[in-house]
């Protein structure tokens, strides 16, 4: 009986050995890489300051904020929200990179209206790929996006496949923008290629990349500020730092301002924060959830449920005794 | 003063019966509720862990569809919980009991009203859970259609309940009136309306059927209601997917709100008129 008994308790402590040697040897695993913090909810952004006169007079008397985001933008109070849905692992090939991550919105619609010169030329998919052989693997999420409105949200979101895109190694941007910016000179020289398009295409500088990846749904892995720290010196950024989890970009229009944008603990963009030369905020958008409501409503149904279920077992136990 | 006091002496007897009523089915209760409430975390929250899943675009989508189960956590729990109502008294000739304390009326009455109590516990249980996941996911308000969708909910589940009473009403044995109602509520109306469809498409909808009028609570949940309420599809063409030959086949997807409530209004009327005649005909 006593042999028994300890082979047993040999058993339950070699399982707990086994398990706490598996969550030690994931934590050492997990430490060398960026984990990804994406879950799937809803955050709302708002408008919370914006200084037109400000805006004016420091970036361009003829800009607004619709520059970077869609909908009310330029409306203090405005509202939008984002839905992430999912995410899966995702391979670039220099191809993809170049079509879905260097390219402005402009210079992909060039790029496919040449397509034929381009073919000609060799600059296809499968010629790109065989002379750019790196590929980089990321965190590929989609979220449903509403844009900025001043009045209610529409039922169904302005866009459905919004993308959210995390490398999972930061200095495969640097890779990319070398890749990419060798591409664009070969084209630039190349004396078959139509002369319009040389005039549409052209290489970006770090900051360049870096600015455009922000509007065009960077995230970042966890930790957030050796991931921002990675990304800004291996693309060797000039004008951008980080600070915390805070991208800060020195930028230039009438004068000199900085743009802050900060990630949260999803990794999205949770604030974002023009401030002119005198460190004044002209513009400024932050975001919030309702999670804490919800973990409050569970816990009080939790509580409810176990007080109830105590109350009717020691009524029973009462009523025996 | 001294009337009023003679409608609630007779009501108590129906409150009694309510009473004893769910603390006899509480078991039944307690695995409903269990099972109802693991399907709506299967299906709001399990399925969500896994990232390649996409969550639905709005609140309302996600709602309609963590409500697949609803039809079958009702249907099942409607024919467990209601089918012994009557058809138990005369299994168990309750009605030799020579100085019975209450009127025979009254006690199906309290019966019914227990077993609705629990029923509709059951679904709220059920709505509760995925409202809380929808909050979670999507934030507030929460989107005033699942409380439409609720509401049609709870009809449906008059609806099947005086349906299972009817058939209560004239069967001899609980297990027999469970096995027939499921048997017709699960496949006799699915067969039914598949029959009907193919033979008349869009000339006759099958406004008979339960199951079809069922299909409101998560059609209520769409924006827009769906129009047209009947879609044919074709199939063994030359289109995309095999669309556009003469193959075809048509489904109706839901009835109109005004004729779904109206008929399920009907529905819940005419079973309990006739279950009560039934009852009045047979002696306990």
């Amino acid at each position: 009986m006593i042999k028994r008994k300890m082979n047993l308790s040999l058993l339950s402590l070699s399982l707990l050995g086994i398990i706490f040697f598996g969550f030690l040897s994931t934590a050492a695993s997990a430490s060398t890489t960026y984990q990804l913090g994406l879950r799937k909810s809803t955050d709302e952004y708002t408008v919370i300051q914006y200084d037109d006169d400000g805006w004016k007079a420091t970036i361009n008397p003829a800009s607004n904020p619709k520059e970077y985001f869609e909908g009310d933008a330029n409306v203090t109070g405005a509202k939008s929200k984002q839905t992430i849905k999912g995410w899966v692992d995702q391979t670039y090939t220099t191809y993809d990179a170049l079509l879905s991550l260097y390219f402005a919105i402009f210079e992909y619609i060039t790029w496919n209206t040449f397509q034929g010169n381009l073919t000609a030329a060799g600059y296809n998919e499968t010629t790109i790929n065989a002379n750019y052989t790196n590929t980089y693997n990321a965190w590929y999420g989609v979220s449903a996006e509403w844009w900025f409105t001043d009045g209610a949200f529409k039922e169904n979101p302005n866009y459905t496949l919004s993308p959210i895109i995390i490398m999972k190694d930061p200095s495969d941007f640097n890779s990319i923008l070398d890749d990419c910016n060798a591409i664009i000179e070969n084209i630039l020289n190349d004396p078959t290629i139509d002369i319009n398009l040389k005039f549409l295409l052209s290489n970006k500088t770090a900051d360049e990349f870096l600015w455009q990846l922000a509007f065009k749904g960077l995230a970042i892995a966890e930790p957030h500020g050796d991931y921002l720290e990675s990304l800004v010196s291996e693309l060797g950024c000039e004008n951008a730092s980080v600070s915390g989890s805070t991208l800060v970009f020195e930028r230039y229009g009438l004068t000199n301002y900085t743009v802050e944008i900060t990630y949260g603990d999803k990794g999205i963009m949770s604030s974002f924060t023009v401030k002119d030369l005198g460190d004044t905020v002209i513009y400024q958008i932050t975001s919030s959830n309702s999670e804490w409501l919800f973990y409050l409503i569970l816990i009080i149904v939790s509580a409810s449920s176990v007080a109830l279920v105590v109350y009717v077992v020691f009524r029973n136990w009462k009523r025996k005794r | 003063m001294r009337n009023e006091n003679a409608s609630l002496t007779g009501l108590t007897p129906i409150f009694h019966t309510i009473f004893f009523e769910m603390k006899k089915q509480r078991k039944k209760l307690y695995f409903f509720t269990m099972v109802s409430i693991l399907i709506a975390v299967l299906l709001s929250y399990i399925l969500q862990l896994f990232p390649d899943n996409l969550l639905a675009d709005t609140q309302a989508e996600f709602f309609s569809s963590g409500l697949n189960f609803i039809s079958f956590i009702t249907l099942f729990s409607a024919c467990l919980f209601f089918s012994g109502i009557i058809c138990s008294e005369f299994n168990k000739r309750t009605g030799f009991i020579v100085f019975p304390k209450i009127n025979k009326y009254k006690l199906i009455i309290g019966k019914y009203i227990g077993n609705l109590i629990l029923v509709v516990s059951i679904i709220t249980a059920y709505y509760f859970v995925l409202g809380l996941f929808g909050f979670y996911y999507y934030g507030g308000p929460i989107n005033i259609r699942i409380f439409y969708s609720y509401g049609f909910a709870v009809l449906y589940v008059i609806a099947l309940s005086s349906f299972v009473t009817l058939f209560s009403s004239f069967m001899k044995n609980v297990n027999v009136t469970i096995i027939i109602t499921l048997i017709i509520l699960l496949m006799g109306f699915n067969i039914a309306d598949q029959i009907v469809t193919l033979f008349y498409a869009d000339m006759f909808e099958p406004l008979y059927s339960l199951a079809y009028l069922g299909n409101l609570i998560t059609s209520v949940l769409e924006n827009p209601f769906p129009d047209p309420r009947y879609v044919e599809y074709s199939f063994g063409g030359m289109g995309p997917g095999g669309m556009g030959g003469n193959f075809s086949y048509g489904i109706w997807v839901t009835p109109s709100i005004f004729m779904g409530t109206t008929l399920l209004l009907v529905y819940i009327i005419g079973c309990f008129i006739l279950a009560a005649l039934l009852f009045k005909r047979r002696q306990l």
